[in-house]
């Protein structure tokens, strides 16, 4: 088979994958969570009368993505979006039909897993960078325009360029927790319970979290308060491709699992 | 022995699958030519698990099975040839009948027109175009079997394999689905019909496999299946004038084991083990003048008799 010919089924599986998540729940859910942060600011913006004191915007906002967008908004996207890729075809018994089809099971579940980027990174990613503009928005006249001339526009492009690693790591172990175990929440909510004590872990233990290498990566450092353990921020060369091997290795070990899947739908 | 490669056929080798200690099929060795071919059995007898085996939708726990001299674990050889219209009722939420074809279609490596032109004449086979702008959730029973059926079509498939595909159609969809099916295999394709209805099966296809347990317990032309089941008495329906006359002379030769001598003297049902010597034995009573015989016909030469025999244990009566 032409590689010209994979790439296009590579594509079609994508493109089949996202229309499915844009009429399916998982996808609808993904949105809300992706959305949430963004109604927040816009409160919090239109509720608040008086403008944030100078310096402190970059700061809230840093907070507010590390530990509403990452660690729980984002995350629950990735969960119910990637957990549902290959388990939620399974449920809803409509697998057969790619597996039906002349296509590599590979490029099926690597098809599946770029939809599923694309769903969550511009969700996420986007609605993350909206929030942030409302926030300096929020601060007055000018202030959105000042702001970005102030070096904004970087931050926004680092908020989205961890949002998309992150989708890209959770993404893969969550792909593959919904292959091998029938209901991924449970493990879903011990790896939340993993990356949410990683600020309280030995500098060796904190780099087995995906966390500590997003958090690197942010664009404004956030105090973690006095029970935090200091460890040094990951450096960039590192903090980005350790999410993207990560990914890599479980793709690869779920395109595996995929492989040598069998579909009865316990039929007979 | 069946070779495990044939280039034109659908071959099983000695093939077993177990769900976990439940038996799925057990020692099937098939080989299934162009045509036709009827696969019968009752709910649970391994039907649905063939066709799932051959298309790798499920993996044989021993031995072989390949489809044109492709294994299943290689899909994209197997399903350039390949079309199956499972029984799985779900489809993708959203999609209409067409944009459904044509995304099947999509995968296959079709650009938009290809996918489109391929997915009208599918929807035209089917008969479903009228339906086709509509959401498939809005489907009846009938139309979601249809649009199954143009999705194993859709890419003129050398095999095509059919999980009870008549199944919610209407009469006069079936007929015209039949009419599609023979068709199809008069092209020269393999078309193999899974069914728990006898008659559907018996009126269609060139070859029955009759599946029970798991196990292939016959195979064979539609009418040759008689002689699958040697063992069991064959009933004969003989018209004569003297039916009194000639069951007195076939019991006396031993050539049968039960003689039913009809209500209106003019004629009688006969059992027998060796129906080759019983005609024989009819010739001779008809040539040396002993009876007039008027018609001679099999009672239950067909796949419902053998069925009968085979799957549910029962006589013919």
């Amino acid at each position: 088979m032409s590689r010209e010919k994979r790439w296009k089924q590579l594509g079609a599986v994508a493109f089949l994958e996202l229309r499915r998540l844009f009429f399916g729940r998982d996808g609808l859910t993904a949105f809300f969570f992706a959305v949430l942060p963004l109604v927040l600011m816009t409160l919090v913006v239109t509720i608040r009368r008086q403008p944030i004191p100078g310096g402190r915007v970059e700061h809230d906002f840093a907070i507010l993505f590390q530990n509403l967008i990452l660690q729980v908004t984002l995350y629950l996207g990735c969960v119910y979006v990637f957990g549902s890729l290959i388990r939620g075809e399974q449920i809803a018994k409509t697998l057969h039909f790619l597996f039906l089809s002349p296509v590599r099971r590979e490029v099926i579940v690597l098809g599946k897993y770029l939809a599923g980027l694309v769903l969550t990174g511009a969700a996420f990613g986007g609605f993350s960078v909206l929030s942030y503009f409302v926030l300096l928005y929020g601060q007055g006249t000018g202030s959105l325009t000042a702001a970005l001339g102030a070096g904004g526009v970087g931050h926004a492009a680092a908020y989205f360029g961890v949002c998309l690693l992150a989708c890209a790591g959770y993404g893969a172990v969550f792909l593959v927790l919904g292959q091998w175990v029938k209901n991924p929440i449970v493990p879903a909510i011990a790896i939340w319970g993993w990356e949410h004590i990683n600020f309280v872990l030995p500098e060796v233990l904190k780099r087995l979290g995906l966390i500590h290498y997003l958090l690197s990566l942010s664009p404004v450092t956030v105090d973690e308060g006095f029970i935090a353990v200091i460890g040094e921020p990951v450096p960039v060369w590192l903090a980005i491709p350790a999410p993207l091997v990560l990914a890599v290795g479980l793709v690869a070990l779920a395109a595996w699992k995929v492989r040598h899947m069998e579909v009865d739908y316990g039929v007979e | 022995m069946r070779e495990a490669s044939g280039q034109n056929e659908i071959v099983f080798h000695e093939v077993s699958k177990f769900y976990g200690e439940v038996l799925g099929v057990d020692r099937v060795s098939l080989s299934i030519p162009a045509g036709i071919t009827g696969l019968v059995g009752p709910n649970g007898s391994g039907k649905t698990t063939l066709m799932n085996l051959a298309t790798g939708l499920i993996r044989p726990t021993r031995g072989t099975v390949s489809v044109l001299g492709v294994p299943p674990t290689d899909p994209e050889r197997m399903f350039e040839t390949v079309g199956y219209c499972t029984s799985f009722e779900a489809f993708p939420p959203g999609a209409t009948g067409r944009g459904f074809l044509e995304g099947l279609l999509s995968l296959r490596g079709d650009g938009t027109a290809s996918a489109r032109a391929r997915a009208e004449k599918a929807l035209f086979r089917a008969g479903l175009v009228e339906a086709s702008s509509r959401k498939v959730a809005s489907y009846s029973k009938g139309m979601k079997q249809r649009l199954r059926l143009a999705a194993a079509i859709a890419h003129e498939p050398r095999v095509l394999l059919l999980d009870e595909p008549l199944n919610g159609l209407d009469p006069m969809a079936r007929a015209e689905v039949i009419d599609l099916f023979r068709t199809l295999a008069a092209e020269g394709r393999h078309v193999v019909i899974s069914s728990h209805i006898l008659h559907e099966v018996d009126l269609l296809a060139d070859r029955v496999v009759l599946v029970k347990s798991g196990y292939v317990v016959a195979e064979g032309e539609s009418h040759g299946l008689r002689e699958e089941v040697a063992e069991r008495p064959m009933q004969v329906l003989v018209r004569c004038d003297l039916p009194g006359v000639l069951a007195a002379r076939l019991f006396s030769s031993g050539l049968v084991s039960e003689v039913e001598l009809h209500e209106d003297g003019g004629g009688l049902l006969a059992r027998t083990r060796t129906p080759e010597k019983f005609f024989l034995a009819l010739n001779e009573a008809v040539t040396g003048g002993a009876v007039l015989i008027e018609t001679v016909t099999p009672a239950d030469d067909d796949v419902k008799a053998v069925y009968r025999y085979l799957i549910e244990g029962e006589t013919v009566s």
